[in-house]
């Protein structure tokens, strides 16, 4: 099969234009566009550059460096080509050399980006670029051939001040031309609002630290530093939030002052470059990396990510997900029981305790024993079983104490959890069930557990007045040891006074909520079943043919992929369906789709949940988007409801989602997205409302892709 | 020589010692019942009438519930079929249905008696031995879990399916020797006999159906839950084999009824408080069977209880009233109820408990119970020991609510009418008692045999 032209142009530029573009840490292809444009401003300067990138990236594929999106050597040596190119006059000579860097800068990014990470766990970002460019700086020194560049005047703009910015952004490419500044500054707003905003709240803070240092270097100079140090820090290694914002801003100040500081160098040759900035970035990064204790921000040090797309994520994990460093447990028993004391609660679970959660079983009064409550017998959970809620070791255990008669206590030192079961997960947390039934063990020390694993009974000894479960999970095996903060993940809650049982990923259940664990529904598991291969086609009112398919990535990444290309992630657990990381142009099956399922638990229970998807999935009208743009720079995410409910035959299930987005008084987007599903063919319908718009496709076919020796399939509906 | 004095003879005499417990300790927590929930049994009479069916919402409830927690605290996947022949009095049903029950129905009228009351047929689980064509229809299309007793209704499924184009889901009853009690080898496929087997196998390569459940019953009133760990066991091995030869999918398994009530059955010494497991017991020795039966599987089969018995026998009483007494040639004494084994099917089985209305002083005597049918076996007690009672006491039979709404017979008196006390205390009517009319309602009289006595009255 041949390739078209286009497309193989298309696909041979990529990388380098993705590649300029990350000069800026940008991804947008546009951006590269731009910032190639900005490089021939001097022609040739421009070109050096291209032949320094060129020549690094042919480097890394001759020595078989994998394909990435965006390949480091790519901005690292383009640098490079372009300190070449505007030190020296054109010749030869100076492309030789180019290409040479650029060979050299491609093994330098991949020897010292290997090298950082294992240090310290930091990016390399331009290290090569600096060390490389000193190199050459070294080496030209001492070649007789090479002629200076001559000094080229730029203009200034005005007013001044805002001419200094677009100038010192415009150094970065060796080009301080306001202009070039300008085209710069555009390519970072394409790619992120979010990034804009900190490059310029990072010049300002970084220009008044020399501004009040009264120091002789010029924010106009070496500005990008600070910009770039505020970019990195604040929002591209960061989950981008106020604290994250503030430590950019002081990597700024840090790289303004490393900025006076490095002044020297200059004196033996060795420009500064990009160091202040690297190395203020480095410092904030490693900083806070090794804390010992966890909170905002949190970095992203293996995955940054653009601070729009963090902003998703975080939005959908705050949903979705307990704060970070909460230990997921699951449901320890079956059928529903009661909290009867929660986190925090009144009786014990305070100070370093307070993370902890008690349960007892109760009838529909709410009534936890049968007639007077006198004997243990009466009491609904007692010998009910017990579960492990962790897979682990068995660390510690008891069951020769015997459990108290209701009201009493046995309150003797060493006896607080009574009958326990202390396990050992293999990331070293310790999790506690106590109060367990005398005699009931049914595992012994030593012994590995599944989650899930009937361990004991539920009983009524040490400090407990009447048979409950305790649950906790501390920080090592003591047994005063502190309590870790917990949640119970895939968790069906109801609360009384509020109607339907609520799902939720990471529940925080408080007294008097009921608690069970949300047990996956294997029909409609089935029915939502989205394995590598399958293909759905969608017909919309129009009679127009969308069609979905799923695919495995070579990373190993399940994407639901638009007939455009758009696509998203996809994680089909035991318990739940969920999307995350939308990519790639609009798309209207798609978009629907991720917000009608974007989370979906298999429980038959779960009758209501939320989530968060980002509202740039809903059908909305150009003055709605326009609005969004003004009101919510850097994107936003709906507040979605869930319900779901079994159709009236009982054989089917009507998901319906309501996800509204506040923007201002009497400013509410509203969008509601309905499906069908049949336990045969999965969602049949589905339907997205917007005001008077609407989108609703039909289901038409399913097919599955072939394989090896397997032909494919497909199948009207 | 002085004669002593002789005693008068007297015939030797041996007296029960009646304390008010049984040999085991348990005392009779009361000698007369006056109410249900609240509400005075005299009202009711005098409202209603007598005989009178009483059913305690409250009692029905909370019995379910129970049964409920007790396996859903043990087992995560807990269905509860309510077993209409049991009692399929709408209120009972329709209650039921409220906590979650779904129906569990063996014949054409229970299926359309369930639907009436507004159940889907994909919560109708669908019993018996005698399904015909229409019903098998119906089931099918409605959704219905559809138990298979015999290769005909097999056949007759298949055909059906094969109609309708469509994959139709079913189960098999199946039948085997627990060890424990009498096997009931007439319903459903023999396991033993590898009649079980073929079925699964037949229903594999038949094409349109797919076996996805497993159903058997092993009796009634079982007494030793272990039983039931030994169908579980036996059941879980034929999942295990119907998955890996046949590739079906085993969603669920049922297990039937056949928990005992607080219900002493005739012939057996123990009271029931003795003889019957708790609800706590059954679940205990059940869901550990379950337990192991689903060790290492991804997704485990629902457990489904059909039983019926234990949850609806004491939610109801039988309300009835003196209305003659004698006593009979061998001393005995009897008395003559309005309420007979007509409406107390279950009075040939069973020795139900019975006590008055009001504390009655007396010494207690031996006593015989019959009802009101002129026929010899219309025996309610053949024995019971009851202080005097005169014309007018009201005696109260409990438990009685399992199979007598539904087995009792329109033979020669008007049935009674069944009352529901609500868990506010309210009193619904929920089946008037039998009218001439009502009972003559199905009869068609052939205009020729309009006139009695064409020619003139019969002297």
């Amino acid at each position: 099969m041949t390739e078209q032209p286009p497309r193989r142009a298309a696909r041979l530029a990529g990388p380098y234009l993705r590649g300029y573009a990350a000069v800026l840490f940008c991804s947008h292809p546009l951006a590269g566009l731009l910032i190639l444009a900005v490089t021939f401003i001097r022609p040739e300067v421009g070109a050096t550059g291209l032949l320094a990138a060129l020549s690094a990236r042919a480097a890394s594929v001759q020595l078989g460096y994998a394909e990435v999106e965006q390949p480091p050597e790519i901005y690292n040596a383009l640098l490079v080509g372009l300190a070449l190119g505007s030190v020296w006059s054109f010749s030869p000579l100076v492309a030789g050399l180019a290409v040479a860097a650029g060979a050299i800068t491609a093994l330098a990014t991949h020897v010292l980006s290997g090298w950082l990470w294992r240090l310290n766990r930091l990016p390399a970002m331009s290290l090569a670029f600096v060390v490389i460019a000193w190199l050459f700086a070294a080496i030209s020194r001492d070649v007789a051939f090479l002629e200076p560049a001559r000094p080229v005047l730029y203009p200034d703009l005005h007013p001044v001040w805002l001419s200094h910015f677009f100038t010192s952004l415009g150094w970065f490419l060796f080009t301080p031309h306001p202009v070039a500044g300008v085209a710069m500054f555009a390519a970072l707003l394409i790619s992120s609002r979010y990034l804009a905003l900190l490059a310029v709240a990072g010049y300002v803070v970084g220009a008044l630290t020399l501004t009040a240092l009264g120091s002789a270097v010029l924010p106009s100079l070496t500005g990008f530093n600070f910009m770039l140090a505020a970019m990195a820090v604040g929002g591209l290694f960061a989950f981008p939030d106020r604290a994250s914002f503030a430590w950019g801003l002081f990597a700024a100040v840090v790289a303004a002052l490393l900025c006076v500081a490095l002044q020297g160098l200059a004196q033996l040759g060795l420009p500064p470059l990009a160091a202040p900035f690297l190395l203020a970035s480095w410092l904030v990064m490693a900083g806070l990396s090794l804390r010992p204790g966890g909170g905002a921000p949190f970095l992203l040090l293996d995955t940054p990510t653009l601070p729009e797309r963090s902003l998703i994520a975080a939005r959908l994990a705050r949903a979705r997900l307990a704060e970070p460093g909460s230990y997921p447990v699951n449901v320890p028993f079956f059928g529903d029981w009661q909290v009867s004391q929660g986190i925090d609660g009144p009786h014990t679970h305070r100070g370093p305790w307070r993370h902890a959660f008690d349960f007892i079983v109760v009838d529909e009064r709410g009534r936890s024993h049968r007639n007077d409550g006198g004997t243990l017998g009466d009491y609904l959970g007692f010998g009910a079983p017990v579960l492990a809620p962790v897979a682990g070791q068995v660390w510690r255990c008891e069951d020769r104490l015997l459990d108290n008669p209701p009201g009493e206590i046995d309150a003797r030192a060493g006896r607080n959890f009574g009958n326990h079961v202390l396990l050992r997960t293999a990331d070293a947390a310790f999790v506690l069930l106590g109060h367990l039934q005398h005699g009931s063990l049914r595992v012994k020390a030593g012994d590995w557990v599944e989650a899930g694993q009937i361990l004991a009974a539920c009983g009524n000894s040490g400090r407990s007045a009447q048979p409950h479960l305790h649950l906790q999970v501390q920080a090592f095996d003591d047994p005063g040891a502190p309590t870790r903060p917990l949640h119970l993940r895939s968790t069906v809650v109801k609360r009384a006074g509020v109607a339907g049982a609520a799902f939720s990923l990471s529940a925080r259940p408080v007294e008097g909520d009921i608690v069970s664990g949300a047990l996956r529904d294997r029909a409609f598991a089935e029915a939502m079943h989205l394995p590598a291969g399958r293909t759905l086609g969608f017909r919309d009112d129009a009679g127009g043919l969308h069609t979905l398919r799923i695919e495995l990535t070579l990373l190993g990444q399940f994407r639901l992929i638009g007939a455009g290309g758009a696509s998203a992630a996809l994680d089909e657990r035991i318990d739940v369906l969920a999307f995350y990381d939308r990519q790639g142009a609009a798309d209207p099956l798609l978009d629907s789709w991720l917000l009608a399922f974007g989370l979906t638990p298999f429980s038959g229970a779960a009758e209501r949940w939320t989530d968060a998807p980002p509202v740039s999935l809903a059908p909305l009208s150009a003055a709605e988007r326009a609005l969004l743009v003004v009101l919510r720079p850097f994107g936003a995410s709906f507040d979605s409801r869930y319900e779901r409910r079994r159709d009236a035959s009982g054989q089917g299930w009507r998901q319906t989602g309501r996800h509204r987005l506040t923007l201002g008084p009497g400013l509410v987007l509203d969008v509601t997205t309905e499906a069908e599903i049949d336990p045969l063919h999965g969602c049949r319908e589905l339907t997205v409302s917007s005001g008077d718009r609407r989108r609703h496709f039909t289901l038409v076919e399913t097919g599955l892709a072939g394989d090896v020796g397997v032909p494919a399939r497909r199948e009207a509906v | 020589m002085t004669v002593a004095a002789r005693k008068p003879w007297s015939k030797p005499v041996l007296t029960p010692h009646r304390t008010g417990t049984n040999k085991f300790g348990m005392a009779r927590h009361r000698f007369y019942r006056s109410e249900v929930d609240g509400v005075a049994i005299e009202e009711l009479v005098e409202r209603y009438g007598s005989p009178l069916f009483v059913l305690s919402e409250h009692r029905l409830r909370e019995n379910v519930r129970r049964l409920l927690r007790a396996f859903r605290t043990r087992y995560p996947r807990v269905r509860y079929g309510w077993s209409y022949k049991t009692n399929y009095l709408n209120a009972v049903c329709a209650t039921m249905h409220q906590e979650g029950a779904w129906a569990e129905v063996v014949s054409d009228f229970e299926y359309d008696k369930a639907r009436a009351l507004g159940v889907p047929g994909s919560r109708i689980i669908f019993n018996g031995p005698y399904k015909p064509r229409a019903a098998l229809e119906k089931a099918a299309s409605e959704g219905a879990l559809i138990h298979l007793d015999n290769l005909d209704e097999l056949f007759l499924l298949e055909d059906v399916a094969r109609q309708m184009g469509k994959t139709v889901p079913c189960a098999i009853r199946l039948n085997f020797d627990t060890g424990y009690s009498e096997a009931w080898s007439r319903f459903g496929f023999n396991v033993e006999s590898g009649a079980a087997h073929d079925a699964a196998r037949r229903i594999a390569a038949a094409g349109v159906l797919k076996l996805t459940g497993l159903h058997s019953h092993i009796g009634t009133f079982v007494l030793d839950p272990r039983a039931y760990a030994a169908q579980i066991k036996i059941m879980a091995q034929f999942m295990d084999f119907a998955e890996r030869e046949t590739g079906a999918h085993i969603d669920y398994i049922d297990i039937g009824g056949g928990f005992a009530s607080r219900n002493a059955l005739q012939g057996v010494y123990l009271p029931p408080d003795q003889a019957v497991p708790s609800i706590d017991q059954y679940a205990e020795v059940i869901c550990q069977a379950m337990m192991e039966a689903v060790r290492g599987r991804k997704d485990w089969p629902w457990l489904i209880l059909e039983t019926g018995r234990a949850v609806v026998d004491d939610a109801e009483s039988l309300v009835s009233s003196v209305v003659g007494s004698k006593r009979l040639p061998d001393g005995r004494k009897s008395l003559i109820l309005d309420a007979g084994v007509n409406v107390l099917f279950t009075a040939y089985w069973y020795n139900h408990e019975c006590q008055p209305t009001r504390a009655i002083d007396g010494i207690p005597e031996e006593t015989v119970l019959y009802g009101p049918l002129c026929m010899n076996i219309d025996v309610m007690r053949a024995s019971v020991w009851l202080p005097p009672l005169g014309l007018g006491d009201r005696l109260v039979f409990n438990p009685v609510g399992a199979y007598n709404n539904t087995q009792w017979q329109e033979f020669i008196q008007y049935r009674p009418a069944v009352v529901m006390v609500h868990e506010n205390g309210e009193v619904a009517e929920v089946r008037r008692r039998d009218t001439l009319e009502t009972m003559l309602a199905p009869e068609r009289l052939p205009a020729a045999l309009g006139t009695p006595f064409p020619n003139g009255l019969p002297e």
